[in-house]
């Protein structure tokens, strides 16, 4: 099953999926004109990052679960122009 | 009477120049995107182009993510090329929806894969990519580019293009060139 968990996301700004799982797999979704830099990671409740992956566009990562984390996505465009993060998604 | 004809043809010449300006300015930057960013090439990937083989179909788990139906111009990836293969990483480029194409690459030791899809033209200024930053802190950066780029070149390493595809390892810093023999790009990998 796959879990969608923030939507219209402003620029600039990260999305988390606060409950912590051991993921397998991440999306960032623009839409279908794309081409804005975006960013997936996971965090430990303890605060260590893994799995931190940065792309242009909408992505994905998928991994083993070897982490109990929390989800982050974010909209890393460093032109501050307006356009949104329309979803998203773990599995774990 | 003379001076004064004078006068107002040095004044029409001046504003036709002007406009001109403005006009050469403005279809330029219409051209370019808005941007004074180099361009190389068209956005054309020759990768997909070529005949297709066996080795070019995706795996299926990766068919299976969301990713694949929200992303590529058919679910089950037809068209889809294997690029490169270095050690135990595949990657592939596949056709996109709405004039999107996508990277993607499988490590098949590590367990992992991941994709990226963007619109063709982010190709005539740079490269659609992926950066892996490892625990250790340095990336892997995997990029999709589009015809007329030879290298690409990051911390010092340079390596060249390969089927529309690089593969930069042990990166730091935040940002990686990718060029033609007659020009260079910037992709600003930062964060």
């Amino acid at each position: 099953m796959t879990y969608w968990w923030q939507q219209n996301m402003p620029v600039n700004r990260y999305g988390v999926d606060p409950f912590a799982h051991n993921h397998t797999y991440n999306e960032l979704y623009f839409g279908p004109n794309a081409g804005w830099k975006a960013e997936l990671w996971e965090v430990t409740p303890a605060g260590y990052k893994h799995f931190v992956k940065s792309c242009t566009g909408n992505c994905f990562f998928s991994h083993p679960g070897y982490y109990f984390t929390k989800s982050l996505c974010a909209n890393r465009d460093p032109n501050g122009s307006t356009h949104f993060v329309n979803d998203c998604m773990d599995r774990w | 009477m003379t001076k004064p004809r004078r006068r107002r043809r040095t004044v029409v010449f001046a504003v036709i120049l002007t406009l001109g300006a403005v006009a050469a300015a403005t279809i330029s930057q219409a051209g370019l995107g808005g941007s004074k960013r180099v361009q190389i090439g068209t956005g054309s990937v020759a990768a997909l182009s070529r005949a297709a083989r066996a080795t070019d179909s995706l795996p299926a788990e990766v068919l299976s993510y969301p990713f694949a139906g929200h992303n590529f111009a058919n679910r089950s990836g037809i068209g889809s090329r294997l690029l490169k293969t270095e050690g135990s990483l595949s990657l592939y480029a596949v056709p996109g929806k709405a004039g999107m194409v996508c990277l993607v690459e499988v490590d098949d030791l590590a367990g992992t894969s991941g994709g990226t899809c963007a619109d063709r033209s982010v190709l005539r200024t740079g490269s659609i990519y992926m950066a892996d930053e490892r625990e250790d802190g340095s990336r892997e950066v995997v990029g999709l580019v589009g015809d007329g780029h030879t290298f690409a070149v990051a911390d010092g390493r340079r390596v060249p293009v390969d089927n529309n595809a690089f593969v930069l390892e042990d990166i730091e810093g935040d940002e990686v060139t990718i060029g033609s023999p007659t020009a260079e790009q910037t992709v600003d990998i930062g964060r």
